[in-house]
């Protein structure tokens, strides 16, 4: 079986001495960061990127994939012993979480969360194993117009599953396209709305531009509001769940994995909604709907499966198709295309040993995060006690020497300012800055394509229609921009987000 | 402002400016044809997608139900943005052990009460383990000081 051979190549990878390494460097710092009020999985990995172009890829991506479940881990941690979600994918686990916490049943709850997010995390990957080779064998048929297509499905399916207004995302979709053009135009080599700065005739680069909207800006406007953390005075005993606890959290934890592993490969997914998602099953099917929010064990255990798996399986568009489907995997094509890497389905076959290496090393880092995380419970709870005066300081300034070290630009500083600036005017005007990172990420490798594809219709823009897979994927951007606009599903949307 | 909803109409607005930088920026720029298209086609096309979005949100900000522009805290906007043009103005003139002490209190002082000795001495400890980790750990070519 082939998907074998790709399995043990990618375990061979995984398992050397250094990939194991920065597996776990990276799941800590995750852990760590997940723990920490604050700082978000995003800004670390805008921030290490810098540091990883010395690595061999392989070891970057593993080590870059870890810090993002490992904060799904560290964030659940924070949700269910004080209540504060470490970042949104566990907000939802702060409902019955925190009321088991209340009840002497801490670690119980944080158990059931780590065997959630193992078996979740082992269930995806082999869903990735399984789902990347027909994707990618499918995708490397595609010539520009079907690219076109897919990109365009890619940007809108992001709104669907975005927060907030969708016109609103649409337009900073556009926004974001527009500021990816900046920089030489590779087909006639002028520079185009540069202003004469010569430091982005490459074009801006990505690095201060995430740390300056999500970083920054999510700093500015944390400090607005008072930090309080109501920690639970109980000790956490008993780290073991009880026989019936795993009887009754078993199905759920099934259920999860499922909802998570479906909406994760879903453009525009990622580890926010299929939490919320799982939830609303849970409660959906519950004998008793009322145990919820009461410190029902199923409430933890189906979003934490959910958000683990969804964290895993949004890696699939990225790695197969090189279409990022959230922020974070616009990050890890940065870094790709640092290490020299053009991400797309050709990266499964050229480069099979990254490819199938940072698939098996999220299974490993899954089990490292089971294993060494519950005997370090202490040392995350005694950090959970940080207060945020303390921290932003230095994340600025670590923001900052990473902004730097990406191309040891001292422009990129000035940059990372700027977009912290526009960042905080978004969040205060309501807009989600996430949709222009994906055009930015996405745009010049739209307008290329695009380019292309009407140079060879010599100028007829009926080609995206006429052939059948382009046409058949601007269906299914035309019906979700139509879900969008037809008022009973966007209700059904915002009930789903705010339960 | 009464009566229209200021959020929407700043977002209108910002689209607006931007959509007439695009232009301004893309003038000198070869547009072509739809056939064989110069370096300015798309980012003009996408400009007036923008100018259309934005003109199309100061209406709606007129008509919707009014809401005013939410307030802003000054106070971490100001030092926090400060903190970084200071590690830029620093880092390349002082090194880095000036830039971090002098970005940690100046960022510090964006919550109150502000404990001025406190941050200094949390400066220089930041300051020592970015010189540990960057420099000796990672070997980047940062001037100390």
């Amino acid at each position: 079986m082939e998907l074998f051979d790709n399995l043990a190549l990618g375990l061979a990878t995984a398992a050397s001495w250094q990939n194991l390494l920065f597996c776990f460097a990276g799941v800590m710092i995750g852990t760590l960061v997940g723990v920490l009020p604050g700082i978000s999985p995003l800004t670390t990995v805008a921030m290490l990127l810098p540091f990883t172009f010395g690595l061999p890829p392989a070891s970057a991506l593993i080590m870059l994939a870890g810090i993002f479940y490992g904060a799904q881990y560290g964030s659940s941690t924070a949700a269910i012993l004080v209540n504060v979600p470490g970042e949104t994918s566990s907000i939802v686990t702060c409902i019955d979480g925190y009321q088991m916490a209340r009840q002497g049943r801490a670690g119980s709850a944080l158990a059931i969360a780590a065997i959630a997010s193992f078996f979740a995390g082992t269930v995806a990957t082999i869903v990735i194993a399984l789902l990347s080779l027909p994707l990618a064998a499918f995708a490397l048929k595609f010539t520009a117009v079907e690219t076109v297509s897919l990109i365009v499905l890619g940007l809108l399916g992001a709104v669907v599953l975005a927060h907030g207004s969708p016109p609103k995302a649409i337009a900073m979709i556009v926004v974001g396209v527009l500021v990816g053009l900046v920089g030489v135009d590779v087909n006639s080599g002028v520079p185009r709305m540069t202003f004469g700065i010569a430091d982005i005739n490459d074009g801006i680069s990505f690095v201060p531009i995430a740390i300056g909207l999500f970083g920054i800006a999510e700093m500015i406007h944390n400090l607005e509001r008072p930090q309080d953390r109501n920690f639970v005075g109980t000790r956490i005993s008993n780290l073991l769940p009880s026989r019936a606890d795993l009887r009754a959290a078993f199905p759920a934890i099934v259920r999860g994995t499922a909802v998570g592993s479906i909406l994760g490969v879903l453009p525009g997914g990622g580890a926010a909604l299929p939490p919320f998602s799982a939830y609303a099953l849970e409660k959906k099917i519950a004998a008793d709907p009322s145990r919820f929010g009461k410190g029902a064990i199923e409430g933890v255990a189906a979003p934490e499966a959910a958000n683990n798996a969804g964290a895993q399986t949004s890696f699939v568009p990225m790695l197969t198709l090189g279409i990022p489907s959230n922020p974070l995997m616009a990050l890890m094509i940065g870094a790709l295309m640092i290490q020299g890497i053009q991400p797309g389905p050709q990266v499964m076959t050229k480069q099979p040993e990254l490819f199938w290496g940072v698939i098996a090393s999220m299974w490993i880092g899954n089990l490292m995060l089971i294993i060494i995380n519950l005997p370090l419970i202490g040392i995350w709870v005694a950090l959970l006690r940080v207060p945020y005066d303390f921290l932003f300081p230095a994340i600025v300034v670590f923001c900052a020497i990473g902004a730097y070290s990406i191309g040891n630009s001292l422009f990129d500083l000035w940059l990372m300012l700027g977009f912290g600036l526009i960042g905080y005017f978004f969040i205060k005007i309501g807009v989600e800055p996430a949709p222009f990172v994906l055009g930015f990420v996405l745009g010049p490798m739209l307008e290329e394509n695009f380019r292309r594809a009407m140079l060879i219709a010599s100028g007829d823009a009926l080609v995206f229609l006429e052939r059948p897979i382009s046409a058949a994927l601007l269906a299914i951007s035309a019906l979700l921009l139509a879900a969008l606009l037809f008022p009973e599903i966007r209700r059904k949307r915002e009930v789903l987000k705010e339960e | 402002m009464p009566r229209l909803d200021a959020k929407e109409l700043a977002f209108g607005l910002f689209l607006i400016a931007l959509a007439l930088v695009a232009f301004a920026a893309t003038r000198s720029l070869a547009v072509g044809s739809a056939a064989d298209m110069g370096p300015g086609f798309v980012p003009r096309a996408l400009a007036w997608i923008i100018l259309g979005f934005g003109a199309a949100f100061l209406v709606t900000g007129l008509l919707k139900t009014p809401e005013p522009f939410p307030a802003l805290a000054w106070r971490p906007l100001v030092m926090i943005l400060a903190s970084i043009a200071l590690f830029a103005v620093l880092f390349s003139t002082l090194g880095l052990i000036a830039a971090c002490v002098g970005t940690v209190v100046v960022a510090g002082a964006a919550t109150t009460p502000v404990r001025w000795l406190q941050l200094v001495a949390f400066g220089v400890a930041i300051a020592a383990f970015s010189a540990l980790l960057f420099v000796k750990g990672l070997g980047l070519p940062f001037k100390l000081w």
